[in-house]
């Protein structure tokens, strides 16, 4: 220490006093002042403020009359602490002063460099080292709400992209689960999501509950509608006295809790924050992130709620707004799942096959029912065939004879697509009847009808009409058989022509004829035979009496020979003379009488012309009387006619 | 409605249990006690302050201090010790463990039931240690569990502590 020295600034002083410890000055002290002066100088700092005082002076003086050589022992004591009265007085300048400059400064600082943040850091660095070293809870507390997302935060970011990877190979395998999913989805006609998140949601938020952490008291209460639950506010201090028996009894450390209870299928999940817990009691098996889920809602609560958490007394009505948050607690929505493309693409990929595949199966299935409504529609439509009952692939009916057996009929007449129907998976089953369409009796007639050649036949309406040329014989014999044909009421015959009953007829007028030319044959014959003519004794020669008769017989003649030739006859014409047996020898007579013959039958054949007529003459004898010997009677020549049919 | 935990503290059989059964809701079996400790009952005042419920904490019965389970008054807004009249000692105990947790816990609001005021002929508590306690200015009800004497006034009246601003 040194007189000369004199203070010029804080920054000298302050070293120099430092560099004395406590002890040094009060030896020091103790060899300069005795007991009293010692208590006036270690007085407080009023006192000596006013040191000007003059009163005080005077006092001084009076006790200390060895002033002038203390002054001059501690001038420079006096004059440190002069001016460290001063350097004190200036700090301790009004705070509210500098509590208005401080923003300032440190806005100025701001805006022109980082000064202030690395001359603060140091401090800040070691004002928090101290605190965490002295009590870490205002801290743990104060970060409580912001630490839990941050921390995370970095996590979820650091187990993502593990998480892809992960996330890309189950992906790719498709599980059977989500192709379980589907199937359900499909089966019970809801929707994959509807599915994924029932068969995801197997558990339920039954109860959650807001616990005041220190006083176990309840909060708030939230309960599904259908919890049957106990008394909350109970059930609540006793799951603290448990948390509290649990950490007591088993001297578990302080800051572990038990978090989780667990009986069979119901689960209590307990999340504590540094002023309330949360615990959710859950039935069924929750998912891992219902506990972040809690964590998250205690975060939130304790940062929106602070106030309320500090000033807590007992009222718990003002934690209404947390009701909105637990809520959501209670329904527990798993998260969709994301689904990368590749996923999506084979559920699509999975959903157009099975789309491909179901329209497939209603083409075909259209296909079959078109095919078989085809079937119908054809069969109803053949003549002969009625179905009365038709099911997949049984057919029940009726089926005249003449269509035989339906099955084959139906492929001979290719009445069936057998591309898409087999006809052999048909059950057919036809029971006879006897049609009466007009198709099937044309059947049936040409069937059981036997027409002769030259007759056709026409069916309208139950009539057979007959057209043609037959015999009347064929009809007599046949008319019952076509009545005997179903569906055949009535015959039509008048366009038929008979050939038979045309000859019967020519016959007739033949036989018409043949009458007629013997009536006329033998009218002409009695007429040529009724002819006679006489002959004078010893004449042979006619008289033109005579030869007039015979003239006269001409057309009789040729009427005889008109009527043979009609008749296929032939005649005989002979010419008969009678011998005059009275007179004269016989011999003569003979003669004569040849003569007279044979001048009578000249002169007929000069009568007939191209006659096929035989002639012929004879002579007979007739006895005459007496008295008839002159007479030319016996010289009479006659003519008679025999007629013989053609050999 | 304001809640308030509190805890009902008593040497072991002094008839604490006995004394609220009636006067509580209650859905836990006193097994709890024996097994976690603790049974926590309600009970529902009207004051004129408006209604108040009252958390009971119920702790088996200890004799010392040392064995009660601290974490449970952990909260507390107020206590109810317990005493039982025919054993002078248990006013000794009790009036021991208040102590401790007034210095652990701070003042808090507490009042102390004598017990078995049935029994008043068997009584070996003295009057004047009552007096004396009386002079700590300690809120002091004699109660009986058998007639349920004096069970709602000391409820009422530590509820009563417990909403004074």
């Amino acid at each position: 220490m040194s007189m000369s020295q004199t203070p010029s600034s804080n920054a000298s002083i302050e070293p120099k006093l430092k560099s004395l410890s406590d002890k040094q000055v009060k030896q020091l002290k103790a060899l300069l002042f005795n007991d009293a002066e010692l208590a006036v100088l270690d007085a407080p700092a009023p006192t000596i403020e006013k040191l000007d005082d003059p009163e005080l002076e005077k006092l001084r003086q009076l006790l200390f009359p060895k002033e002038a050589l203390r002054q001059l022992l501690l001038i420079e004591d006096y004059q440190k602490l002069q001016t460290l009265l001063a350097w004190l007085e200036q700090h301790q300048q009004d705070p509210k002063k500098l509590a208005q400059a401080l923003p300032l400064a440190f806005e100025e600082l701001n805006k022109n460099s980082t000064r202030l943040a690395e001359i603060l850091a140091p401090q800040i660095e070691k004002g928090l080292h101290r605190s965490v070293t002295k009590n870490p809870q205002p801290l743990i507390d104060s970060l409580f709400p912001i630490i839990g997302p941050m921390i995370r935060k970095s996590i979820s970011e650091s187990l993502s992209d593990m998480l892809k990877s992960i996330n890309q190979l189950v992906d790719q395998s498709f599980s059977i689960q989500a192709l379980r999913w589907r199937i359900e989805a499909q089966r019970t006609g809801k929707s994959y999501a509807e599915v994924a998140l029932l068969r995801s949601l197997d558990f339920q938020v039954d109860q959650v509950f807001l616990i005041h952490q220190e006083t176990g008291i309840l909060l708030k209460h939230l309960t599904s509608p259908e919890s049957l639950h106990k008394d909350g506010d109970m059930v609540s201090g006793m799951l603290s006295a448990v948390q509290d028996f649990v950490t007591d009894a088993f001297n578990i450390s302080e800051g572990n809790y038990l978090s989780e209870l667990k009986l069979g299928d119901f689960t209590l999940i307990l999340e504590k924050g540094p002023k309330a817990s949360i615990v959710a009691a859950i039935l069924g098996k929750p998912p891992a992130s219902i506990r972040l889920d809690l964590q998250q809602r205690l975060e939130s609560l304790h940062y929106d709620l602070h106030d309320e958490f500090e000033s807590f007394n007992g009222d718990t009505q003002a934690f209404d707004s947390a009701i909105e948050d637990l809520e959501s607690l209670l329904i527990c929505k798993k998260r969709p799942r994301k689904k990368p493309i590749l996923r999506w693409i084979i559920i699509i990929l999975i959903l157009l096959s099975l789309l491909g595949y179901a329209s497939y199966k209603t083409w075909l299935n259209f296909q079959s029912q078109q095919a078989w409504s085809s079937l119908i529609t054809s069969l109803n439509q053949q003549p002969g065939i009625i179905i009365t009952h038709a099911e997949k692939n049984n057919l029940q009916g009726l089926a005249d004879p003449l269509i035989g057996d339906v099955k084959n009929y139906v492929s001979q007449h290719k009445l069936i697509d057998s591309e898409v129907l087999q006809i052999e998976a048909i059950q057919w089953q036809f029971k006879p009847f006897i049609s009466l369409e007009p198709d099937v009796i044309e059947k049936r007639i040409k069937r059981h009808l036997k027409l002769p050649q030259g007759v056709n036949y026409q069916y309208t309406n139950g009539v057979l009409s007959l057209h043609g040329q037959t015999t009347h014989e064929w009809l007599q014999s046949n008319q019952a058989k076509l009545y005997s044909i179903q569906g055949v009421f009535e015959i039509e015959h008048s366009a038929l022509t008979f050939t038979d009953l045309k000859a019967e007829q020519m016959r007739l007028q033949k036989l018409q004829a043949q009458h007629l030319a013997e009536a006329a044959l033998q009218e002409a014959i009695n007429k040529v035979e009724s002819f006679e003519v006489y002959f004078s004794i010893n004449k042979t020669q006619l008289s033109s009496e005579s030869k007039q008769m015979l003239t006269d017989l001409k057309p009789a003649l040729n009427a005889i020979v008109q009527s043979t030739k009609q008749l296929n006859q032939h005649a005989e014409l002979v010419v008969i003379a009678n011998i005059d047996n009275g007179n004269g020898t016989l011999k003569l007579n003979q003669q004569l009488a040849q003569k007279r013959a044979d001048a009578v039958l000249t002169e007929i054949k000069s009568l007939i012309q191209n006659a096929n007529i035989k002639f012929s003459t004879r002579l007979t004898s007739t006895a005459v009387k007496s008295i008839e010997l002159n007479s030319s009677n016996i010289r009479h020549v006659t003519i008679k006619v025999k007629v013989a049919p053609n050999s | 409605m304001i809640q308030k935990k509190i805890c009902l503290i008593g040497a072991f059989s002094v008839g604490k249990t006995s004394l609220i059964r009636q006067f509580v809701e209650s859905i836990f079996t006193e097994k709890y006690l024996t097994t976690v400790g603790v049974k926590i009952d309600k009970k529902v005042l009207e004051l004129e302050e408006g209604p108040i419920k009252l958390m009971i904490w119920d702790l088996a019965g200890e004799d010392d201090y040392t064995e009660i389970r601290l974490p449970y008054l952990r909260g507390a807004s107020g206590f109810i010790y317990v005493a039982d009249g025919t054993r002078a000692e248990t006013l000794t105990k009790i009036v021991d463990i208040q102590e401790h947790i007034d210095a652990d816990f701070g003042r808090l609001p507490f009042v102390l039931a004598i017990n078995k005021h049935d029994l008043i002929g068997e009584w070996e508590v003295k009057q004047s240690h009552i007096d004396h306690l009386h002079c700590k200015s300690w809120s002091i009800h004699k109660t009986s569990a058998l007639t349920g004497e004096s069970v709602d006034q000391l409820f009422t009246d530590l509820a009563q502590q417990m909403v004074k601003p």
